[in-house]
Parts: C-alpha cells; structure tokens; sequence
C-alpha cells in the first residue's frame, strides 16, 4: 500500500526512509507535537516548501531544465488566491477559483516561454525565464491598483480557516481546536497529494522520457522521442503544482507581496534547498525543505543561545551572535555541498 | 497502446525499396561529405555500406536517420518524402539506429535503457500517472531483449558503468527494441574483443534471417562483410564508387584501387 502510494519509489535507505518517516510524523501531528504559533508556521512553511521544492526538481533534477521563474509561477498561485478572495468574497468557491486562475496563468506563461525558449540552448531559457520573472516582479509591483504593488495584499480568507471558528471548546495537547488547525490540516494534506502526485509522474513512463533527456537529449531524440514537447511539458507541469504551492501559501499567510513570494531570494532558496537535498530524488525535496526551513526560521534562536553560552570566552560569542545567521547559513550551505555533492539523500543512498 | 511506425504492407513488396535516397547531398562549408547518393535499400536485405575513414558513410547515415539536414536531394521512406522530418519523427516512423559512438544514458540502468526503447515504440511517453515498472509488456518486453543479448547479468546495473563491449550490445538491444523497419548499424562491433564481436554479429545474422528487415551495415572488417552482406555499397570521397553483390564488388577495379589497394582499415 505505502509503496503503491509512493509508485515503487522506495526511499532505498534505512536511514533516509527513518528521516523521511519522521518529518512525515512531525508535519501530520505538528500541531499537537510542538504548540504554539511559531512552530505551526515554520510546519507550514516546510509543507508548503516540499512542494515547491519538489515541483523544481521536476525540472532541474529529472529534466535538465534550468530556470529562474519558478517564483514567478509559485507568486501567480498566490495572487490569483489573493485576487479572488479580494474580488470575489470570502468563500472557499473564490479560494478554488483563485487557484485554478493561477494554475491556469502559471501554464498559459510556461508553455508560451517554453514554446518560444525550449528548442534553444539551456543556457538561453534560463536567461529567458530570468528576465521574464524579473519583468513580472517589476509588472506586479507596479500595478498597484491591482496588487497592492510593494505592500501586497490582505484579504479575508472563509471563517472557517481562521482562529475565529471554533470546533470544540478547550485545547488538545496545547492547542486550541479552531479554523487555524483546519488551515494547516488543509495545507497539509494538499501539499501531501502534490508531492505524491509528482512522485508518480516521475516514476512514470513520461518521468523516464525526462531522465533519458537529461541524461542524452541526443539520443532520446534518436530513440524516437520528440525532446522539445517533453521538455515543455515538464516545464507546464512544474508550473502547474508550484502555483498550487503558492495558492496555499496565500491560504495560509492571509497575505501576498512581493518579497514573501516573488522575491528573487525565494529562488535561491528553492536552488539551495534542491541542492542540499539531492537533485532528481524528489525525497530530496523533503529533506532540503525541512533542513533549511528549520535553519532558517531556528538558527537564529539557536545563536543567540550559544552566543550566551560562550559569553566571556574570545570572539566566539561575535561569532555565535544571532545577527550573523546569514553568515552560518552560507557555511553550512558550502560545508554540505562539498561533503554532499549528490545531496543528503544521495549520500544517504551509497553508504547503504 | 497503439503500436506506430509499422510497415508491413510495404514490406511484403520487395521490388520496391523501403528506404531510398535520391541525389543525397550535404555540404559543410565548403566541403561536401555527401556527394549526390542516389539510393534504394529493400527490405529483406542486408547491405554494407563500406569506404575509407572520411569517405562520408557516418554522414549518410546521418542523413538517412535525421541528425543532419541534406542541403540537396530527399529521403523516402515507404515512398514518403521524410527529408523534412526531425530525428524523433524518422524513429517513430520506423528508421532506428545504433551509435557508432557509444551514445546511452550513462546514469540509467541496462533495463531502464531498454525500456525507454519499448516504450518509444509504443507511443506511451505521455502516461504520467501510472509507474513505468508496472505497465504489462513494458518491462517484460524490456527484460526479453536484455537477455537476448545477454545483458540480464548486468540489467540492474548503472551504463556508465558497463565495460565498453556490454555498451555496444546495449547499443544493439535497444534498436532491437525499436523493431523498426529500417535497422542502421554503425560498425557495431567497433572496439569489441575477439570473442564479443561474434555474439554482436551472430544477433544480426538473427535479424537478417527471416528476411523481413532492411538493414544497413557500415562496417570495415572485410570478413564480416563476406558472410552478412547481400549487397555492398562502396563510398569514396562521399559518391558511390561501386554498388552491387558482394563477390562483384570486392573484385571490381574501383575497389581494388580505391579501398583494398591502399589496405586502408582493412581488418
């Protein structure tokens, strides 16, 4: 059942099968394992992220495909979430409607870049993307009219999923049982069929064309398959679930702006995360997404502790201080590649 | 699953060539490869295709299979003019290939190799939601050909990690996997050591056997030749130089002279 669910997809490690378990564990019983508001958005974030995370591996890892506009798909769930709560009322109908506009944008945009950019060289669809992302950063904070340009939106998303319905009176293990809780449950369980769903179109026999294409488009071609269609397929698929990614994070966050889901930041971060996880894994986008979300919402905490911990010592406690998280971030980025080249699930898979 | 890129009704004319080019010509700057090859293999036979190194057989091949645009002439196809059509649409259509090169996907398994050839032919590239390795047929046709030629040894094994005569029978099990109409080798037993050469050769006297199948061969080792070829094409300075039965062309003057005078790759 479980490896049906997963398409035969086996985490091939005890090891990373135990860390996946884990986070799967911890994300399904966030909101009674750790209470408290921090934590349930930093669980969140990470579910909100695998998807988003996994969604790029889609193109990079498993196609070969480089691009920089993932934001650019994940900002157009998010605004159209946004403009339909706004435009449309606050009812689940506007949310759905929202995030098929967005879905339905976010593929529209792909399969015009890629129509226009995919039978070039690599090289040249990653500028082309990087310079239509830009162009749609730009776009959305200048209409302002309709985006709220750089201070972005606040909507009101169904009663339902705000703290403001209440299910049962009291509290289970810390944490009220109100229309939040449905919130994260909503988050998490559309993030988990995502993920599914794109695990098994990896696994499928269209996710074995992708992996022949970046392994020898020459020679996928040659074997009779036509590289340009697939390539532009994956990039409408990618497309397609990080924009569903990005209606959540709206869900979620009851907010859009710029720099929460457009920002060219977010794009390193997703780089980063793919990285660090392990490309063409897909359960590296779990773990990349868990490890940095984790850092970067804790690290933080953690170094203000250490600092005090080491206080009187020599310039450690500068060192630990808590304004250079960026700082240990970046060490613990370069420290992980060049221990992880493959990733952790790729380490984690050869020291079997 | 729709099997494409069938020819069977035009397999059973045998007067008329499968596969023909007409004053096939490509130029590279300057030079010109491929000079004005005009053409017509039938199925049911074999022909080498033999010439000196840069006589221009690799670029006809080419030609012939689309990874290269002819400046002039055409290619047919069962009487259809493909010479428009890209490399994916030729396969599809039934012209499949072997690499002189090695040319695989290094990071996939034997298996997975040979899969993606099955499943090419049967036009299931776009299924996305079902797993690859439960689709019926797929990977056991797959298995079937892997140890065909003696690869199920190997079949879970990284490519890249294959020693170089196992890459050249992957080579060879994934155009089988193809089963197209048109079978294109190049100098598939390049490289191999003596006593992998004679399995490569002994699949495609299999091939050749029930004489259904338009093969093409370019070759260099002249005793291979003798024994597999109905028919030798002789390439020299991108024309042919000489086109007919094996025992007539190795005697002719042109071959004498031109190929086997200089002893130049004679094996």
């Amino acid at each position: 059942m479980i490896v049906h669910l997963l398409a035969g997809d086996r985490p091939r490690s005890a090891a990373l099968a135990l860390i996946l378990t884990a986070i799967l564990v911890s994300l399904a019983f966030a909101p009674f394992l750790f209470p408290g508001t921090r934590s349930l958005e930093t669980a969140a974030r990470i579910c909100i992220f695998i998807v988003l995370v996994a969604s790029y591996d889609l193109l990079l890892g498993y196609t070969g495909i480089v691009s920089f506009a993932h934001t650019m798909f994940f900002g157009l769930g998010a605004y159209g979430v946004a403009l339909g709560c706004e435009h449309i009322g606050r009812s689940f109908p506007a949310l759905g409607a929202g995030a098929l506009a967005g879905a339905f944008a976010a593929v529209a945009l792909a399969l015009v870049i890629g129509l226009f950019s995919l039978r070039v060289r690599a090289i040249f669809f990653a500028m082309i993307t990087l310079a239509v992302a830009s162009a749609f950063a730009v776009l959305v904070s200048q209409f302002s009219g309709l985006t709220g340009g750089e201070d972005g939106l606040n909507y009101s998303i169904p009663r339902a999923l705000t703290p403001a319905l209440t299910i049962v009176e009291g509290e289970l293990f810390g944490t009220r049982l109100n229309g939040k809780l449905l919130n994260y449950y909503l988050v998490f369980f559309s993030a988990l069929i995502l993920f599914l769903l794109l695990l098994r179109i990896v696994n499928s026999p269209f996710g074995s064309v992708l992996k022949a294409i970046r392994e020898n488009d020459f020679r996928a071609e040659a074997v009779g398959y036509r590289v340009v269609r697939y390539r532009i397929a994956a990039t409408c698929i990618s497309a397609a679930a990080a924009s569903l990614a990005g209606s959540l994070f709206a869900i979620w966050l009851r907010y859009v702006g710029p720099d929460t889901v457009l920002s060219f930041e977010i794009m390193l971060d997703i780089l980063l995360m793919v990285v660090i996880g392990g490309m063409g894994t897909m359960y590296g986008a779990v773990i990349g997404a868990t490890l940095f979300v984790l850092a970067q919402n804790y690290l933080q905490t953690l170094m203000s502790g250490a600092s005090e911990a080491t206080a009187g010592l020599f310039l450690l406690p500068d060192l630990l201080n808590s304004d250079r998280w960026l700082l240990w971030l970046g060490v613990l980025f370069i420290l992980s590649v060049y221990f992880f080249p493959d990733g952790v699930v790729g380490r984690l898979r050869r020291s079997r | 699953m729709r099997e494409r890129g069938r020819f069977n009704a035009p397999l059973r004319r045998m007067s008329q060539p499968l596969l023909e080019t007409r004053d096939l010509t490509v130029r590279f700057g300057g030079h010109v490869a491929v000079d004005s090859v005009s053409c017509g293999f039938r199925a049911g036979e074999l022909t080498a295709i033999v010439g000196p190194n840069g006589a221009g057989k690799t670029t006809y091949f080419n030609l012939i299979s689309g990874q290269v645009r002819a400046t002039a002439g055409r290619v047919l196809l069962a009487g259809q003019d493909i010479t428009r059509a890209g490399a994916a649409e030729r396969t599809a259509r039934g012209i499949g290939r072997a690499f002189q090169l090695t040319n695989l996907f290094p990071d996939l398994t034997v298996l997975e190799n040979v899969r993606l050839a099955v499943q090419a032919r049967r036009g299931c590239g776009f299924t996305l939601l079902r797993r690859a390795a439960d689709l019926s047929g797929l990977a056991a046709a797959a298995r079937n050909i892997v140890t065909r030629v003696r690869l199920d040894r190997v079949e879970t094994a990284r490519v890249s990690e294959l020693s170089h005569g196992d890459q050249r029978k992957l080579e060879v099990a994934m155009l089988i996997a193809l089963d197209p109409a048109v079978y294109m080798f190049d100098e598939p037993t390049a490289g191999m050591s003596m006593d992998e050469a004679p399995r490569v050769l002994d699949l495609i006297a299999a091939l050749q056997a029930d004489r259904t199948r338009c093969i093409l061969l370019v070759e260099h080792k002249l005793d291979v030749i003798r024994t597999l070829a109905d028919r030798i094409v002789v390439l020299h300075n991108g024309r042919v130089a000489a086109d007919g039965p094996p025992a007539e062309v190795m005697e002719s003057d042109v071959v004498q002279e031109a190929y086997m005078g200089r002893g130049l790759d004679v094996a």
